[in-house]
């Protein structure tokens, strides 16, 4: 059983937070919307997303790259994605240092970005799986292995 | 450049003096002649007066005293005239030294008017031109038989009507421009006028001068669009901020609205407007895109540019066009290659939009030349072409953003040029007439350091 897809929008535009909200509804098992980074940041410490879906310009003094950063640092294994109405080759640069998974500059093509958080949640569903593979494996012969080095390593 | 009113009587007061001198001359001839016929008599009444008897003695000696007193009055008229003709001789001398220095003032003077780079024209009461300037006539395409003709000989230039009304208000900030051509060359001409008095103070004519400021007006255009574009930058950020976001959230429920509708099985009529909507907001993104190009003050990827290189791709991508249009392109370059500082993408732009204009400007066929030229450390690339030339009344406008006079354009092209030229310490001229525009771009030459 997959762990629900939760994703989490900010975007200081109430028309474009509802619009991508609608857009998205069919795709994801749950969406919230933040208006700024630390109402994001308040949503995300009391939830469980997988994916947030940032705008880069926001009131306030941080800026939706730094929630990139932010959320990151909180829970690396987090998809983000940046939309931006400034698409300069410098902002998406900076978005992906900081980890990004795409950058989508507005006006927003729905089709694109749905496909990406289609995409998103792909990779957190294989991750899931990788997960649960991994913990259902039997024990490794992990000691016997150590102890064939070990014996090698006294042998020489 | 001035004429010479006083050489009649100057000749005339030469013959007079050499004939006063003659005269001289000749009275004292006589009069030395009178002497010697006096001594002569002296002796012919000394020998009578021993051979005469005592009694007619007295009234001999009363004529030999006159012949005398005659003798020495005589002297004193030789010694007069004398002293005179020195006076003469040295005021002759006084006459030739003020002559010659007032020759070499008049010189001076004139050195002075034909060094200075002010055309000067000066006319009395009525008028009439009564000196220039070797400026002024190069300036008017003159010759010196203009002096003397009235001011209003002078048609391309209307001096006369300036000069008219500057005496009513007769204001020192009172000028006027003119646009002269001859030669090929259309030069900016502006007019300051003055009033001429001679030495009592009184109004003789006016003074006249014309400078060119074919140069200055260029760099006022200049200094113009300049602070026209001052704070642009940050006015198109924040524009672009504001009305793409609104714009963001539009196209987003459009595309929600086509998507229901579709579902719901959209009549015909409902999908166009959808069309429209959609269309009508990538347009408005567009503008919105363009507009910040034009205006971001964002950084030069700045490296070595090869212009002759880069002109000749540009020339090579253009040429179908060209072909279309029936216009023949002709590139004229004396050098291998012209190295500036620049953002390649950026100079190719610029020159693409030039090359664009200038051929869409030739609706029906025509040349377009391209010339680089390298004076001192700038290097020049003027685009000429034979189109029907730039409206007067639209001379000013054509840089301008958003001026545009083609049906399908945003009215950037230009304004965009000239934006990245002066990005890159260069600058954008341009002439036009009805044979055709030249569009002159300037660029720093990479200095050797």
């Amino acid at each position: 059983m997959n762990k629900p897809f939760h994703l989490l929008i900010v975007d200081d535009e109430p028309n474009i937070r509802s619009g991508l909200a609608k857009g998205l509804a069919k795709v994801v098992d749950k969406i919230e919307t933040a208006s700024s980074v630390n109402e994001a940041l308040d949503k995300f410490d009391a939830g469980d997303f997988q994916l947030v879906i940032a705008d880069v310009r926001m009131p306030g003094d941080r800026n939706g790259l730094d929630l990139i950063t932010l959320v990151k640092q909180r829970k690396p294994e987090t998809t983000t994605i940046v939309i931006t109405a400034h698409g300069t080759m410098e902002t998406a640069v900076d978005a992906m240092r900081r980890g990004a998974f795409d950058f989508i500059s507005k006006p927003v093509d729905l089709n694109l970005i749905r496909e990406q958080v289609i995409k998103a949640s792909e990779h957190h569903r294989l991750l899931d799986e990788n997960h649960e593979l991994k913990e259902n494996l039997p024990p490794p012969a992990k000691s016997q292995a150590s102890s064939e080095i070990a014996k090698r390593y006294r042998s020489c | 450049m001035f004429t010479e009113p006083t050489s009649q009587s100057a000749r005339s007061y030469r013959f007079a003096v050499i004939g006063l001198s003659l005269l001289s001359t000749t009275a004292l001839a006589i009069t030395i002649w009178m002497l010697v016929d006096f001594l002569k008599e002296q002796n012919a009444v000394d020998e009578l007066m021993r051979d005469l008897p005592s009694r007619s003695q007295g009234p001999a000696k009363f004529l030999a005293d006159e012949l005398r007193w005659q003798f020495r009055f005589l002297i004193l008229v030789v010694i007069n005239v004398v002293v005179t003709g020195i006076a003469v001789i040295l005021l002759w001398r006084a006459y030739h030294a003020s002559q010659t220095s007032l020759r070499d003032f008049k010189a001076l003077a004139s050195d002075v008017l034909s060094g200075l780079d002010l055309g000067v024209i000066t006319t009395d009461s009525e008028a009439i031109v009564t000196s220039i300037n070797p400026r002024g006539l190069e300036m008017l395409d003159a010759s010196m038989t203009c002096i003397g003709k009235p001011l209003a000989q002078f048609e391309e230039a209307a001096l006369k009507q300036f000069c008219d009304e500057w005496m009513i208000e007769r204001s020192p900030a009172t000028v006027r421009d003119f646009t002269v051509s001859h030669g090929g060359h259309t030069r900016q001409l502006r007019a300051f006028c003055q009033m001429l008095c001679d030495h009592e103070g009184n109004e003789v004519g006016n003074l006249l001068q014309l400078r060119d400021v074919t140069e200055r007006v260029l760099i006022e255009q200049r200094m113009r669009r300049m602070e026209r574009y001052m704070g642009l930058g940050s006015l198109a950020g924040g524009l672009h901020h504001e009305i793409k976001n609104p714009l963001a959230a539009l196209s987003l429920h459009a595309q929600l609205l086509e998507e229901q509708l579709e579902g719901a099985g959209a009549s015909e009529e409902n999908r166009q407007t959808l069309d429209v909507i959609r269309t009508e907001v990538a347009r408005v993104g567009g503008v919105l895109e363009s507009f910040r190009d034009f205006a971001s003050v964002d950084c030069l990827d700045t490296n070595t540019v090869d212009l002759v290189a880069t002109l000749r791709r540009q020339l090579e991508l253009m040429r179908p066009q060209a072909v279309q249009q029936n216009v023949q392109l002709e590139f004229d370059v004396g050098m291998d290659e012209v190295l500036v500082e620049g953002d390649q993408l950026r100079l190719e732009q610029a020159f693409l939009n030039l090359i664009i204009n200038a051929i869409e400007a030739m609706t029906n066929g025509g040349e377009l030349f391209i010339k680089v030229h390298t004076s001192g450390e700038a290097a020049q690339i003027v685009f000429t072409d034979t189109g029907p030339g730039i409206p007067a009344n639209l001379m000013d406008k054509i840089l301008d953003p958003y001026f545009t006079t083609k049906n399908c354009g945003t009215g950037l092209g230009l304004a965009l040029c000239d934006k990245i030229l002066r990005q890159h310490a260069g600058s954008l001229d341009f002439w036009s007439s009805r044979s055709g525009t030249t569009f002159q771009v300037t660029l720093p030459m990479k200095t050797n350091k």
